[in-house]
């Protein structure tokens, strides 16, 4: 049996798909996901991290897995290559600025919980608001992880907590 | 098969739209082309069927609106997505007689909003995206705290 495997990176621009066998390692599901880089890529210092719905705490203990069908879970398996070990990220709001560090492999949606939440904002109002890349009109799905918005050795990406859009007019 | 066609089967089996599948934000329900029926879900649960005429795509947008796959019409109006001022702006029947949705990603309401386009960018179609990003726009209104649910 396969399962699907999605793969972002700072290397890619769109998300990838690869699938891998149930019994494959997790060398083995680093390196079908590697082969989805762009020819020429330097894959030397890619780390592999794996999405990870429970708990994107950068010093929590997490299980040692070994294999893929230990990450398997009801919508595919989810992980991101990229040369850093934590994307440092910035959120602002109104006058304040929220941070910390999250896994290159954190959504663009947790990203936008913790931020909410850290900014005192209750759920129905966090999911008013969309982050949009500081600087720019770019509001990335809730699905893309930041490391594809943080380039190694930055490691690091800056957003605005913005309203979501009304469509007047 | 035309280039259009050819291009929204080869979006289908993208990683983007197979992975809003696989985390239950929408699901492919049938191509029959040019129309694409595809049913989005919303917070409550409840799942809308859009059916998107997709012809030229992806240089021109899809345009559509909510389908009822059972008697293959329009949704009557009364079990359209109910809600706040967002739900109401974008999902209004009265707009071209409840053919299209009321989003800068639509084909036929983008006509005549120019504006549109300086207005909501991140809206605006992007063939880059394919078909995801008009799913991806109902997706995300069906999923706000405006939307209520539809009239049982």
């Amino acid at each position: 049996m396969t399962i699907r495997v999605y793969v972002q990176s700072e290397y890619l621009s769109v998300v990838k798909l690869v699938e891998v066998d149930d019994d494959a390692t997790l060398h083995d599901l680093k390196r079908a996901a590697l082969e989805l880089l762009p020819a020429g890529t330097d894959v030397s210092e890619l780390s592999l991290s794996v999405e990870d719905d429970q708990d994107d705490d950068e010093e929590a203990d997490r299980p040692e897995v070994t294999h893929v069908r230990d990450l398997k879970k009801g919508h595919g398996i989810r992980v991101h290559l990229h040369r850093c070990k934590h994307v440092e990220v910035y959120v602002r709001f109104a006058n304040e600025t929220v941070h910390r560090k999250f896994r290159p492999a954190t959504t663009v949606g947790r990203v936008r919980n913790w931020a909410g939440r850290k900014l005192g904002m209750d759920p129905g109002d966090i999911a008013e608001h969309v982050l949009q890349v500081a600087g720019t009109t770019e509001q990335p799905d809730v699905d893309v992880h930041i490391g594809t918005l943080a380039r190694c050795p930055q490691c690091s990406v800056t957003f605005d907590l913005v309203p979501a859009h009304r469509i007047n007019g | 098969m035309a280039p259009d066609e050819q291009a929204l089967r080869a979006d289908l089996a993208s990683a983007r739209f197979l992975s809003g599948e696989d985390r239950n934000r929408w699901k492919l329900e049938e191509l029959q082309w040019p129309y694409l029926r595809v049913r989005v879900t919303a917070r409550d649960g409840r799942q809308y069927a859009l059916r998107l005429n997709c012809s030229g795509f992806p240089a021109s947008p899809p345009t559509g609106t909510f389908w009822d796959s059972t008697v293959n019409t329009r949704l009557a109006f009364d079990r359209w997505p109910r809600g706040g001022e967002r739900i109401q702006l974008a999902f209004k029947p009265e707009w071209k007689n409840g053919d299209a949705l009321y989003i800068p990603c639509d084909r036929e309401s983008f006509v005549g909003h120019d504006g549109w386009v300086t207005q909501y960018p991140q809206l605006v179609w992007n063939p880059a995206k394919g078909v995801c990003h008009y799913l991806e726009v109902v997706h995300e209104l069906l999923q706000s705290r405006d939307y209520v649910c539809a009239a049982a």
